[in-house]
């Protein structure tokens, strides 16, 4: 189950049959050495690369989560995978990926 | 993977399996199982979904990426970044004196002063802890290997 698709529709492919919504989230924070680095950055601009690192990790682990669920489900792909973020705590990443799991019809 | 990576051990093969969701359910099974028993297994799991992680989110160095490593390597910026953290953790060191100078000489109930001495050492014990279970379980985080 590699394929992760954000429409809902795949060109090519009829959907057979869906399996529900699969889900990862994470949410990641920085050490304070990197806080306190990322404060300063904040202060004279330009890209904070600490935070930037952070929102991709959590991310990617949201991502693998919600890939972990599908292949429970014995998927084909995802379809209409969305991702969306939050703030639960200041200085932390919260991110969660969603979408629907299917099946295809076979060749 | 072992250093002669043209062979690779059988836990090593059952492991790129096992990352790839190539095993059946049973043998899956049964994999997992020993996930939960041998380090080992574990360590290489962790460094095959880092790779594929690595794979995932390749991208080709920007400008700015090579200007930063150039700027963070001067011997100039090593010794700002340096002479910033000796300066830092001195202070630190101070305010900590300061504090417990604070304490032994306020003229406070002994029981005023025992509850400030355990309220900072109960905090640093807390923390401590949670320093130590992400010191010990880092090495098992693929995602921080993750750049953008």
């Amino acid at each position: 189950m590699k394929h992760i698709y954000t429409c809902d529709q795949v060109p090519g492919k009829t959907i057979a049959e869906g399996l529900g919504m699969v889900r990862g989230s994470s949410v990641r924070a920085r050490h304070m050495v990197r806080d306190l680095g990322a404060f300063f950055k904040g202060l004279v601009g330009g890209e904070v690369d600490e935070y930037t690192k952070l929102l991709a990790e959590a991310r990617e682990q949201a991502l693998d989560r919600m890939i972990d669920e599908a292949k429970a489900l014995g998927a084909d792909a995802i379809v209409g995978m969305r991702f969306c973020g939050t703030e639960i705590q200041r200085g932390a990443a919260e991110m969660l990926a969603y979408g629907t799991a299917v099946r295809f019809e076979k060749d | 993977m072992t250093p002669a990576a043209q062979h690779p051990s059988r836990d090593e093969l059952l492991a790129m399996a096992y990352v790839d969701d190539q095993l059946d359910p049973a043998a899956k099974a049964e994999f997992e199982g020993r996930l939960s028993r041998e380090e080992a297994l574990r360590e290489e799991v962790t460094a095959l979904r880092r790779l594929d992680l690595i794979a995932r989110t390749a991208a080709p160095p920007e400008n700015i990426d090579i200007a930063w490593k150039e700027v963070d390597e001067s011997p100039s910026q090593t010794s700002l970044i340096g002479l910033g953290w000796v300066a830092t953790v001195l202070g630190a060191i101070g305010m900590a004196a300061i504090g417990i100078q604070l304490i032994t000489q306020a003229r406070i109930p002994l029981w005023e002063r025992a509850s400030i001495v355990f309220l900072v050492s109960g905090l640093t014990v807390l923390f401590l802890a949670i320093a130590r279970r992400r010191w010990r379980t880092r090495h098992m985080d693929p995602y921080t290997s993750v750049k953008r």
